[in-house]
Protein backbone atom coordinates (compact mmCIF):
# COMPACT_ATOMS: atom_id res chain seq x y z
CA UNK A 1 0.00 0.00 0.00
CA UNK A 2 1.14 3.56 -0.53
CA UNK A 3 1.68 5.63 2.18
CA UNK A 4 3.54 9.14 3.35
CA UNK A 5 4.99 9.96 6.45
CA UNK A 6 4.59 12.53 8.51
CA UNK A 7 7.93 13.85 7.37
CA UNK A 8 7.15 13.90 3.97
CA UNK A 9 3.51 15.68 4.56
CA UNK A 10 6.00 18.30 6.87
CA UNK A 11 8.40 19.11 3.80
CA UNK A 12 5.48 20.00 1.72
CA UNK A 13 4.06 22.08 4.70
CA UNK A 14 7.03 24.38 5.01
CA UNK A 15 7.19 23.94 0.71
CA UNK A 16 3.75 25.33 0.94
CA UNK A 17 2.38 22.53 -1.37
CA UNK A 18 0.55 20.49 1.24
CA UNK A 19 -3.03 20.17 0.94
CA UNK A 20 -5.29 20.67 3.62
CA UNK A 21 -8.93 20.29 4.02
CA UNK A 22 -10.96 20.01 7.11
CA UNK A 23 -13.23 17.25 8.38
CA UNK A 24 -16.27 18.55 6.81
CA UNK A 25 -14.50 19.63 3.02
CA UNK A 26 -12.83 15.91 3.27
CA UNK A 27 -16.41 14.34 3.95
CA UNK A 28 -17.70 15.78 1.34
CA UNK A 29 -15.58 15.21 -1.38
CA UNK A 30 -15.46 11.29 0.19
CA UNK A 31 -18.95 11.61 -1.46
CA UNK A 32 -17.59 11.56 -4.87
CA UNK A 33 -14.17 10.41 -4.43
CA UNK A 34 -12.57 6.93 -3.61
CA UNK A 35 -10.27 6.71 -0.66
CA UNK A 36 -7.52 6.36 -3.17
CA UNK A 37 -8.19 9.54 -4.69
CA UNK A 38 -8.34 11.48 -1.44
CA UNK A 39 -5.23 10.08 -0.09
CA UNK A 40 -3.63 11.19 -3.43
CA UNK A 41 -4.81 14.51 -3.18
CA UNK A 42 -5.45 15.31 0.62
CA UNK A 43 -2.49 15.52 3.03
CA UNK A 44 -3.38 16.88 6.15
CA UNK A 45 -7.85 16.89 7.73
CA UNK A 46 -8.26 19.15 10.47
CA UNK A 47 -11.05 18.10 13.25
CA UNK A 48 -12.40 20.04 15.97
CA UNK A 49 -15.00 20.01 18.63
CA UNK A 50 -16.12 22.61 20.95
CA UNK A 51 -17.92 21.03 23.79
CA UNK A 52 -18.22 20.89 27.53
CA UNK A 53 -15.88 18.77 29.25
CA UNK A 54 -16.16 18.57 32.68
CA UNK A 55 -12.81 17.11 33.70
CA UNK A 56 -10.25 19.92 32.61
CA UNK A 57 -8.14 22.11 34.88
CA UNK A 58 -5.55 24.22 35.23
CA UNK A 59 -2.36 23.94 37.20
CA UNK A 60 -1.18 27.54 38.63
CA UNK A 61 2.17 28.97 40.29
CA UNK A 62 1.15 32.04 42.14
CA UNK A 63 4.95 33.06 43.21
CA UNK A 64 6.27 33.69 46.42
CA UNK A 65 4.97 36.56 49.08
CA UNK A 66 7.59 37.78 51.47
CA UNK A 67 7.54 36.95 54.06
CA UNK A 68 6.86 33.58 52.52
CA UNK A 69 3.45 31.48 52.85
CA UNK A 70 2.76 27.35 52.10
CA UNK A 71 -0.37 27.90 50.94
CA UNK A 72 -2.87 24.85 52.50
CA UNK A 73 -6.26 26.20 51.75
CA UNK A 74 -6.69 28.50 48.84
CA UNK A 75 -9.64 30.30 47.28
CA UNK A 76 -9.84 32.05 44.16
CA UNK A 77 -12.84 34.77 43.84
CA UNK A 78 -14.43 32.40 46.84
CA UNK A 79 -13.93 29.02 44.63
CA UNK A 80 -11.78 27.00 46.77
CA UNK A 81 -9.19 24.79 44.40
CA UNK A 82 -6.81 22.39 45.12
CA UNK A 83 -3.54 23.63 47.49
CA UNK A 84 -2.29 20.06 48.52
CA UNK A 85 0.55 20.81 46.05
CA UNK A 86 3.64 22.46 47.66
CA UNK A 87 3.55 25.73 48.93
CA UNK A 88 2.29 28.03 46.07
CA UNK A 89 1.11 25.90 43.43
CA UNK A 90 -2.52 24.98 43.01
CA UNK A 91 -4.73 22.92 40.35
CA UNK A 92 -8.18 25.04 39.85
CA UNK A 93 -10.65 22.19 38.79
CA UNK A 94 -13.31 23.40 36.14
CA UNK A 95 -16.50 22.25 38.30
CA UNK A 96 -15.38 23.65 41.47
CA UNK A 97 -18.05 25.74 42.57
CA UNK A 98 -17.94 28.63 45.11
CA UNK A 99 -18.85 29.10 48.25
CA UNK A 100 -21.43 31.33 47.93
CA UNK A 101 -22.57 31.20 44.48
CA UNK A 102 -23.52 27.53 42.95
CA UNK A 103 -23.27 29.21 39.35
CA UNK A 104 -19.62 30.28 39.31
CA UNK A 105 -16.89 28.20 39.87
CA UNK A 106 -13.07 26.85 39.00
CA UNK A 107 -14.49 26.94 35.00
CA UNK A 108 -15.08 31.20 35.33
CA UNK A 109 -11.83 31.31 36.83
CA UNK A 110 -9.88 29.58 34.27
CA UNK A 111 -12.09 31.45 31.48
CA UNK A 112 -11.17 34.72 33.52
CA UNK A 113 -7.69 34.09 33.93
CA UNK A 114 -7.48 33.90 30.13
CA UNK A 115 -9.34 36.68 29.42
CA UNK A 116 -7.18 38.75 31.68
CA UNK A 117 -9.17 39.78 34.28
CA UNK A 118 -8.12 40.48 38.07
CA UNK A 119 -8.61 37.39 40.77
CA UNK A 120 -8.88 37.54 44.03
CA UNK A 121 -6.82 35.27 46.28
CA UNK A 122 -7.31 33.68 49.51
CA UNK A 123 -4.91 31.35 51.05
CA UNK A 124 -4.20 30.32 54.50
CA UNK A 125 -1.54 28.07 56.01
CA UNK A 126 -0.70 26.87 59.76
CA UNK A 127 2.95 28.62 59.60
CA UNK A 128 6.27 26.26 59.54
CA UNK A 129 10.27 27.90 60.53
CA UNK A 130 10.51 27.99 56.44
CA UNK A 131 6.94 29.16 55.49
CA UNK A 132 6.36 31.63 58.24
CA UNK A 133 3.14 33.73 57.23
CA UNK A 134 -0.17 32.17 58.01
CA UNK A 135 -2.84 34.84 55.65
CA UNK A 136 -2.65 36.17 52.68
CA UNK A 137 -5.31 38.13 51.01
CA UNK A 138 -4.36 39.90 47.29
CA UNK A 139 -5.14 39.70 43.36
CA UNK A 140 -3.53 37.81 40.58
CA UNK A 141 -4.05 38.20 36.79
CA UNK A 142 -2.23 35.89 34.25
CA UNK A 143 0.86 38.41 34.06
CA UNK A 144 1.77 38.18 37.76
CA UNK A 145 1.51 34.47 38.03
CA UNK A 146 4.56 32.46 37.07
CA UNK A 147 2.96 29.61 34.93
CA UNK A 148 -0.69 28.24 34.22
CA UNK A 149 -0.45 25.32 32.53
CA UNK A 150 -3.94 23.62 31.44
CA UNK A 151 -3.91 19.86 32.01
CA UNK A 152 -7.13 18.29 31.44
CA UNK A 153 -7.41 14.64 31.97
CA UNK A 154 -10.32 13.62 30.37
CA UNK A 155 -11.28 15.65 27.06
CA UNK A 156 -12.16 15.08 23.27
CA UNK A 157 -14.46 11.45 23.98
CA UNK A 158 -14.91 10.06 20.90
CA UNK A 159 -18.59 9.25 20.90
CA UNK A 160 -20.95 10.35 23.13
CA UNK A 161 -24.01 8.92 23.78
CA UNK A 162 -27.46 10.80 23.37
CA UNK A 163 -29.35 11.65 26.15
CA UNK A 164 -33.31 11.58 27.02
CA UNK A 165 -35.60 11.23 30.02
CA UNK A 166 -38.27 8.70 29.95
CA UNK A 167 -39.37 9.66 33.09
CA UNK A 168 -41.99 12.00 34.89
CA UNK A 169 -40.12 14.46 35.76
CA UNK A 170 -37.79 17.23 34.37
CA UNK A 171 -33.84 16.34 34.68
CA UNK A 172 -31.44 18.70 34.90
CA UNK A 173 -27.88 17.26 33.88
CA UNK A 174 -24.71 17.55 32.29
CA UNK A 175 -26.50 16.59 29.07
CA UNK A 176 -27.95 19.90 29.56
CA UNK A 177 -32.72 20.19 30.27
CA UNK A 178 -34.03 16.82 29.68
CA UNK A 179 -37.51 17.14 29.63
CA UNK A 180 -39.79 14.32 31.03
CA UNK A 181 -41.61 11.40 28.64
CA UNK A 182 -38.31 12.06 26.04
CA UNK A 183 -39.65 15.12 25.42
CA UNK A 184 -35.99 16.34 23.84
CA UNK A 185 -33.10 14.55 23.64
CA UNK A 186 -29.85 16.41 23.58
CA UNK A 187 -26.13 15.27 21.87
CA UNK A 188 -22.68 16.61 21.91
CA UNK A 189 -20.12 15.73 19.46
CA UNK A 190 -19.53 17.45 16.08
CA UNK A 191 -19.94 14.32 14.69
CA UNK A 192 -17.66 14.32 11.34
CA UNK A 193 -15.87 17.05 12.41
CA UNK A 194 -15.43 15.03 15.62
CA UNK A 195 -10.96 14.26 16.11
CA UNK A 196 -11.79 10.95 17.31
CA UNK A 197 -13.90 9.78 15.16
CA UNK A 198 -11.40 10.58 12.24
CA UNK A 199 -8.82 8.66 13.32
CA UNK A 200 -11.50 5.82 14.67
CA UNK A 201 -8.36 3.35 15.92
CA UNK A 202 -6.05 6.44 16.88
CA UNK A 203 -3.45 5.54 14.73
CA UNK A 204 -2.19 9.00 14.32
CA UNK A 205 -3.34 10.18 17.80
CA UNK A 206 -0.70 9.31 20.37
CA UNK A 207 1.36 10.89 23.29
CA UNK A 208 2.89 14.06 22.22
CA UNK A 209 0.68 14.74 19.03
CA UNK A 210 0.38 18.35 18.84
CA UNK A 211 -2.60 19.82 19.25
CA UNK A 212 -4.64 23.40 19.07
CA UNK A 213 -5.96 23.77 22.45
CA UNK A 214 -8.13 26.80 23.81
CA UNK A 215 -6.00 28.91 20.62
CA UNK A 216 -2.76 28.16 21.49
CA UNK A 217 -0.68 25.02 20.23
CA UNK A 218 -0.96 22.29 22.84
CA UNK A 219 -0.32 18.54 23.32
CA UNK A 220 -1.94 15.06 24.07
CA UNK A 221 0.31 14.31 27.48
CA UNK A 222 -1.46 10.78 27.68
CA UNK A 223 -4.74 8.78 27.15
CA UNK A 224 -7.54 10.29 28.91
CA UNK A 225 -9.01 9.08 32.17
CA UNK A 226 -11.66 6.15 31.56
CA UNK A 227 -10.01 5.21 28.14
CA UNK A 228 -12.06 2.61 26.76
CA UNK A 229 -11.32 0.49 23.82
CA UNK A 230 -13.65 -2.05 24.22
CA UNK A 231 -17.12 -0.42 22.89
CA UNK A 232 -18.61 -2.32 20.20
CA UNK A 233 -18.21 -0.31 16.71
CA UNK A 234 -19.60 -0.77 13.86
CA UNK A 235 -18.74 -1.06 10.34
CA UNK A 236 -16.99 2.29 9.74
CA UNK A 237 -14.87 1.58 13.00
CA UNK A 238 -16.82 3.91 14.72
CA UNK A 239 -17.42 3.18 19.02
CA UNK A 240 -21.46 3.23 19.09
CA UNK A 241 -20.65 5.32 22.48
CA UNK A 242 -17.90 6.94 24.23
CA UNK A 243 -15.09 5.30 24.17
CA UNK A 244 -11.52 6.85 23.65
CA UNK A 245 -10.45 9.95 25.58
CA UNK A 246 -7.18 12.35 25.53
CA UNK A 247 -5.55 14.03 28.45
CA UNK A 248 -4.43 17.45 26.86
CA UNK A 249 -1.69 19.94 28.42
CA UNK A 250 -0.99 23.45 27.01
CA UNK A 251 -0.01 27.14 27.91
CA UNK A 252 -3.11 28.53 29.22
CA UNK A 253 -1.60 32.36 29.33
CA UNK A 254 -1.24 31.85 25.26
CA UNK A 255 -4.85 30.95 25.65
CA UNK A 256 -8.14 32.57 24.63
CA UNK A 257 -11.40 32.99 26.29
CA UNK A 258 -13.22 32.41 22.61
CA UNK A 259 -12.00 28.89 22.88
CA UNK A 260 -12.09 28.35 26.58
CA UNK A 261 -15.21 29.39 28.00
CA UNK A 262 -17.28 28.97 31.33
CA UNK A 263 -20.26 27.10 31.18
CA UNK A 264 -23.18 26.37 34.01
CA UNK A 265 -25.77 23.49 33.95
CA UNK A 266 -28.55 24.30 35.77
CA UNK A 267 -29.01 21.88 39.47
CA UNK A 268 -25.62 20.18 37.81
CA UNK A 269 -23.28 22.43 37.96
CA UNK A 270 -19.88 24.79 36.55
CA UNK A 271 -17.98 23.18 33.91
CA UNK A 272 -15.65 24.63 30.87
CA UNK A 273 -16.25 24.23 27.04
CA UNK A 274 -12.76 23.08 25.67
CA UNK A 275 -11.77 23.98 21.75
CA UNK A 276 -9.85 21.47 20.78
CA UNK A 277 -8.39 20.79 17.13
CA UNK A 278 -6.44 17.77 15.61
CA UNK A 279 -4.98 18.15 12.32
CA UNK A 280 -5.00 14.20 10.84
CA UNK A 281 -2.14 13.26 8.56
CA UNK A 282 -3.87 11.04 5.65
CA UNK A 283 -0.57 8.33 5.29
CA UNK A 284 -2.01 5.81 3.46
CA UNK A 285 -5.76 4.95 2.19
CA UNK A 286 -6.80 3.42 5.89
CA UNK A 287 -6.47 6.66 6.70
CA UNK A 288 -7.96 8.62 3.41
CA UNK A 289 -10.72 6.55 4.30
CA UNK A 290 -11.58 7.17 8.02
CA UNK A 291 -11.74 10.73 7.45
CA UNK A 292 -13.79 10.61 5.04
CA UNK A 293 -16.34 8.77 7.21
CA UNK A 294 -20.02 10.98 7.35
CA UNK A 295 -22.75 12.24 9.92
CA UNK A 296 -25.02 9.22 8.69
CA UNK A 297 -22.11 6.88 9.23
CA UNK A 298 -21.24 8.07 12.96
CA UNK A 299 -24.11 5.96 15.45
CA UNK A 300 -24.43 6.34 18.69
CA UNK A 301 -26.35 4.77 21.49
CA UNK A 302 -29.68 6.82 23.25
CA UNK A 303 -29.22 6.62 26.87
CA UNK A 304 -32.42 7.52 29.33
CA UNK A 305 -31.00 9.82 32.01
CA UNK A 306 -34.17 9.48 33.84
CA UNK A 307 -33.26 6.19 35.13
CA UNK A 308 -30.19 6.34 37.14
CA UNK A 309 -29.15 2.63 35.70
CA UNK A 310 -28.99 5.00 32.00
CA UNK A 311 -30.22 2.03 30.18
CA UNK A 312 -29.92 2.56 26.77
CA UNK A 313 -32.90 2.96 24.30
CA UNK A 314 -32.20 2.41 20.72
CA UNK A 315 -28.89 4.00 18.52
CA UNK A 316 -29.21 6.96 16.00
CA UNK A 317 -26.71 9.04 13.86
CA UNK A 318 -25.60 12.22 13.28
CA UNK A 319 -27.39 12.88 9.99
CA UNK A 320 -30.75 12.22 11.81
CA UNK A 321 -29.54 13.87 15.51
CA UNK A 322 -28.66 17.55 13.10
CA UNK A 323 -32.43 17.25 11.39
CA UNK A 324 -33.65 18.19 14.97
CA UNK A 325 -35.72 15.06 15.48
CA UNK A 326 -35.05 11.06 16.16
CA UNK A 327 -37.54 8.62 16.18
CA UNK A 328 -37.29 6.91 19.71
CA UNK A 329 -39.61 3.09 19.41
CA UNK A 330 -41.87 4.98 17.35
CA UNK A 331 -41.80 8.34 19.31
CA UNK A 332 -41.01 11.68 17.43
CA UNK A 333 -38.11 13.36 19.75
CA UNK A 334 -36.69 16.74 19.60
CA UNK A 335 -32.92 16.71 19.35
CA UNK A 336 -30.82 19.91 20.41
CA UNK A 337 -26.99 20.12 20.15
CA UNK A 338 -24.27 20.30 23.70
CA UNK A 339 -21.32 21.52 22.07
CA UNK A 340 -20.74 24.01 19.06
CA UNK A 341 -20.88 22.62 15.83
CA UNK A 342 -19.78 26.54 14.54
CA UNK A 343 -17.36 26.65 17.08
CA UNK A 344 -16.23 23.82 16.27
CA UNK A 345 -15.95 24.90 12.52
CA UNK A 346 -14.03 27.96 12.93
CA UNK A 347 -11.22 26.04 15.05
CA UNK A 348 -11.20 23.57 12.29
CA UNK A 349 -10.63 26.58 9.80
CA UNK A 350 -8.37 28.08 11.68
CA UNK A 351 -5.85 24.86 12.12
CA UNK A 352 -6.07 24.34 8.36
CA UNK A 353 -4.67 28.21 7.85
CA UNK A 354 -2.16 27.86 10.58
CA UNK A 355 -1.38 24.90 9.00
CA UNK A 356 -1.18 26.46 5.53
CA UNK A 357 0.82 29.46 6.71
CA UNK A 358 3.65 27.34 7.67
CA UNK A 359 2.66 28.09 11.94
CA UNK A 360 1.64 23.99 12.81
CA UNK A 361 3.66 21.22 11.89
CA UNK A 362 2.49 17.72 12.66
CA UNK A 363 4.31 15.39 15.48
CA UNK A 364 4.60 11.73 15.04
CA UNK A 365 2.90 10.60 18.40
CA UNK A 366 6.15 9.26 20.96
CA UNK A 367 4.28 6.57 21.99
CA UNK A 368 0.98 5.09 20.89
CA UNK A 369 -2.16 4.37 23.15
CA UNK A 370 -3.07 1.09 25.28
CA UNK A 371 -4.98 -0.98 22.92
CA UNK A 372 -7.04 -3.04 25.16
CA UNK A 373 -8.69 -1.74 27.64
CA UNK A 374 -12.05 -1.93 29.48
CA UNK A 375 -13.09 0.65 32.59
CA UNK A 376 -13.21 -0.74 36.24
CA UNK A 377 -16.34 0.26 38.31
CA UNK A 378 -16.25 1.64 41.99
CA UNK A 379 -17.08 -1.36 44.77
CA UNK A 380 -19.46 0.01 47.67
CA UNK A 381 -18.60 -1.45 51.09
CA UNK A 382 -21.65 -0.66 52.59
CA UNK B 1 -54.21 45.25 17.38
CA UNK B 2 -53.09 42.70 19.57
CA UNK B 3 -51.36 42.69 22.92
CA UNK B 4 -49.94 40.24 25.34
CA UNK B 5 -51.70 39.85 29.05
CA UNK B 6 -50.93 37.83 32.38
CA UNK B 7 -54.62 37.21 33.33
CA UNK B 8 -54.92 36.13 37.38
CA UNK B 9 -58.08 34.26 38.53
CA UNK B 10 -58.64 34.09 42.03
CA UNK B 11 -59.77 30.65 43.65
CA UNK B 12 -63.20 31.26 43.53
CA UNK B 13 -63.36 32.50 39.78
CA UNK B 14 -61.67 29.85 37.98
CA UNK B 15 -64.79 27.73 37.14
CA UNK B 16 -66.16 30.84 35.56
CA UNK B 17 -66.01 30.96 31.39
CA UNK B 18 -64.65 34.19 30.98
CA UNK B 19 -62.13 33.32 28.48
CA UNK B 20 -65.01 32.66 26.55
CA UNK B 21 -67.18 35.34 27.35
CA UNK B 22 -64.11 37.46 26.33
CA UNK B 23 -64.49 35.98 22.87
CA UNK B 24 -68.25 35.86 22.57
CA UNK B 25 -69.14 39.22 24.05
CA UNK B 26 -66.40 41.30 23.04
CA UNK B 27 -65.55 40.22 19.60
CA UNK B 28 -61.94 39.52 20.60
CA UNK B 29 -60.00 36.74 19.18
CA UNK B 30 -57.73 35.09 22.28
CA UNK B 31 -54.37 32.83 22.25
CA UNK B 32 -53.73 31.05 25.10
CA UNK B 33 -49.48 30.95 25.51
CA UNK B 34 -49.55 29.29 28.80
CA UNK B 35 -52.12 27.82 31.16
CA UNK B 36 -51.40 27.67 35.05
CA UNK B 37 -54.57 26.86 36.61
CA UNK B 38 -55.52 23.95 39.56
CA UNK B 39 -58.36 24.47 41.74
CA UNK B 40 -58.37 25.43 44.90
CA UNK B 41 -54.99 28.23 43.93
CA UNK B 42 -55.19 31.46 41.58
CA UNK B 43 -54.86 30.16 38.14
CA UNK B 44 -52.48 32.14 36.11
CA UNK B 45 -53.07 32.51 32.05
CA UNK B 46 -50.98 34.34 29.23
CA UNK B 47 -53.34 34.90 26.48
CA UNK B 48 -52.41 37.34 23.38
CA UNK B 49 -55.92 39.29 22.26
CA UNK B 50 -56.75 40.62 18.95
CA UNK B 51 -58.93 42.46 18.53
CA UNK B 52 -60.72 46.04 17.93
CA UNK B 53 -59.08 48.46 20.45
CA UNK B 54 -62.43 50.00 21.70
CA UNK B 55 -63.49 45.84 22.31
CA UNK B 56 -60.04 45.49 24.45
CA UNK B 57 -61.14 48.08 26.65
CA UNK B 58 -64.76 46.72 27.05
CA UNK B 59 -63.37 43.28 27.43
CA UNK B 60 -60.89 44.65 29.86
CA UNK B 61 -63.39 46.39 32.12
CA UNK B 62 -65.29 43.58 31.84
CA UNK B 63 -62.73 41.75 33.81
CA UNK B 64 -62.41 44.56 36.38
CA UNK B 65 -66.37 43.91 37.13
CA UNK B 66 -65.53 40.43 37.85
CA UNK B 67 -62.36 41.10 39.71
CA UNK B 68 -60.20 39.53 37.98
CA UNK B 69 -56.79 40.72 37.80
CA UNK B 70 -54.92 41.22 34.48
CA UNK B 71 -51.68 43.08 33.46
CA UNK B 72 -50.10 43.84 30.40
CA UNK B 73 -46.89 41.92 28.88
CA UNK B 74 -44.42 44.28 28.51
CA UNK B 75 -41.95 41.18 29.06
CA UNK B 76 -39.72 40.45 26.20
CA UNK B 77 -37.32 37.25 25.82
CA UNK B 78 -33.65 38.87 25.25
CA UNK B 79 -30.57 36.60 24.33
CA UNK B 80 -27.56 38.01 24.46
CA UNK B 81 -26.56 37.07 21.07
CA UNK B 82 -23.32 38.88 21.10
CA UNK B 83 -21.85 36.38 23.55
CA UNK B 84 -23.92 32.94 22.30
CA UNK B 85 -21.42 30.01 20.94
CA UNK B 86 -24.62 28.42 19.44
CA UNK B 87 -23.96 25.75 21.30
CA UNK B 88 -27.74 24.87 20.55
CA UNK B 89 -28.62 23.88 24.39
CA UNK B 90 -31.40 26.38 24.39
CA UNK B 91 -33.53 24.83 21.61
CA UNK B 92 -33.36 21.80 22.96
CA UNK B 93 -36.65 23.04 24.88
CA UNK B 94 -38.39 25.36 22.91
CA UNK B 95 -41.63 23.87 21.84
CA UNK B 96 -42.93 26.66 19.78
CA UNK B 97 -40.40 27.18 18.00
CA UNK B 98 -39.73 30.76 19.17
CA UNK B 99 -35.46 29.42 19.56
CA UNK B 100 -34.16 27.59 16.98
CA UNK B 101 -31.17 26.72 14.78
CA UNK B 102 -30.19 28.19 11.75
CA UNK B 103 -29.99 25.04 9.52
CA UNK B 104 -25.84 25.24 9.02
CA UNK B 105 -25.51 25.33 12.99
CA UNK B 106 -23.72 28.24 12.87
CA UNK B 107 -26.25 30.92 14.83
CA UNK B 108 -28.95 30.78 16.85
CA UNK B 109 -31.86 32.30 15.95
CA UNK B 110 -34.59 33.79 17.73
CA UNK B 111 -38.10 34.73 16.43
CA UNK B 112 -39.83 36.40 19.13
CA UNK B 113 -43.48 36.53 18.14
CA UNK B 114 -43.48 33.10 18.29
CA UNK B 115 -42.25 33.09 22.06
CA UNK B 116 -44.59 32.01 24.74
CA UNK B 117 -42.67 33.70 27.34
CA UNK B 118 -42.49 29.77 29.22
CA UNK B 119 -39.15 30.74 30.30
CA UNK B 120 -37.66 27.04 30.18
CA UNK B 121 -34.55 27.92 27.61
CA UNK B 122 -33.60 30.78 30.89
CA UNK B 123 -32.21 27.43 32.91
CA UNK B 124 -31.48 25.80 29.73
CA UNK B 125 -28.30 28.52 28.66
CA UNK B 126 -24.85 27.07 29.67
CA UNK B 127 -23.64 31.12 29.41
CA UNK B 128 -26.71 32.46 31.44
CA UNK B 129 -27.28 34.99 27.99
CA UNK B 130 -30.99 34.08 28.09
CA UNK B 131 -33.32 36.54 29.93
CA UNK B 132 -36.83 37.90 30.40
CA UNK B 133 -36.88 42.03 30.66
CA UNK B 134 -38.57 42.92 33.64
CA UNK B 135 -40.32 46.23 32.55
CA UNK B 136 -43.85 44.81 32.85
CA UNK B 137 -45.86 47.29 33.89
CA UNK B 138 -49.01 47.15 35.39
CA UNK B 139 -52.00 48.78 33.45
S1 LIG C 1 -39.50 31.35 26.79
FE1 LIG C 1 -37.84 30.33 25.70
S2 LIG C 1 -38.44 28.19 25.60
FE2 LIG C 1 -40.28 29.34 26.12
S3 LIG C 1 -41.20 29.75 24.11
FE3 LIG C 1 -39.95 31.53 24.58
S4 LIG C 1 -38.02 31.09 23.59
FE4 LIG C 1 -39.11 29.15 23.68
S1 LIG D 1 -27.85 27.95 24.99
FE1 LIG D 1 -27.03 30.01 25.22
S2 LIG D 1 -25.02 29.96 24.20
FE2 LIG D 1 -26.13 28.12 23.57
S3 LIG D 1 -27.16 28.71 21.64
FE3 LIG D 1 -28.64 29.12 23.28
S4 LIG D 1 -28.27 31.28 23.85
FE4 LIG D 1 -26.50 30.62 22.65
Amino acid sequence: MKKKTIEEINRKISEGTAVVLTAEEVSLLGKTKSPEEIFNRVDVVTTATFGPMCSSGVFINFGHSSPAIRMEEITLNDVPVYAGIAAVDAYIGATSESVFNKKYGGGHIIEELIAGKEIRLKARGKGTDCYPKREIETSITKDSVNEIIMFNPRNAYQNYPVATNASDKTKYTYMGTLLPGCANANYSTSGELSPLLNDPKLRSIGIGTRIFLGGAQGYVAWNGTQFNTSKPRNEFDIPLSNAATLAVTGNAKEMSAEYIKAAYYEKYGVSLFVGIGIPIPVLDVDMAKAVSIRNEQIETTIYDYGDPAHPALGTTNYAELQKGEISLNGLKVKTAPLSSLKKAREIAGKLKKQILDKEFYLTEPVNIFPENTSLNSLKQLI
Amino acid sequence: MNTRYSISFPPEKIKKPIISELIRNFSLEINILNADVSSGKTGKLVVEIFGKEQNLLNGLSFLNEEGIFYRQIQKELIVNINDCIACGSCTGVCFSGALKMSETFNVLELNSSLCVLCGICIKACPLQLISLNSNGKIV
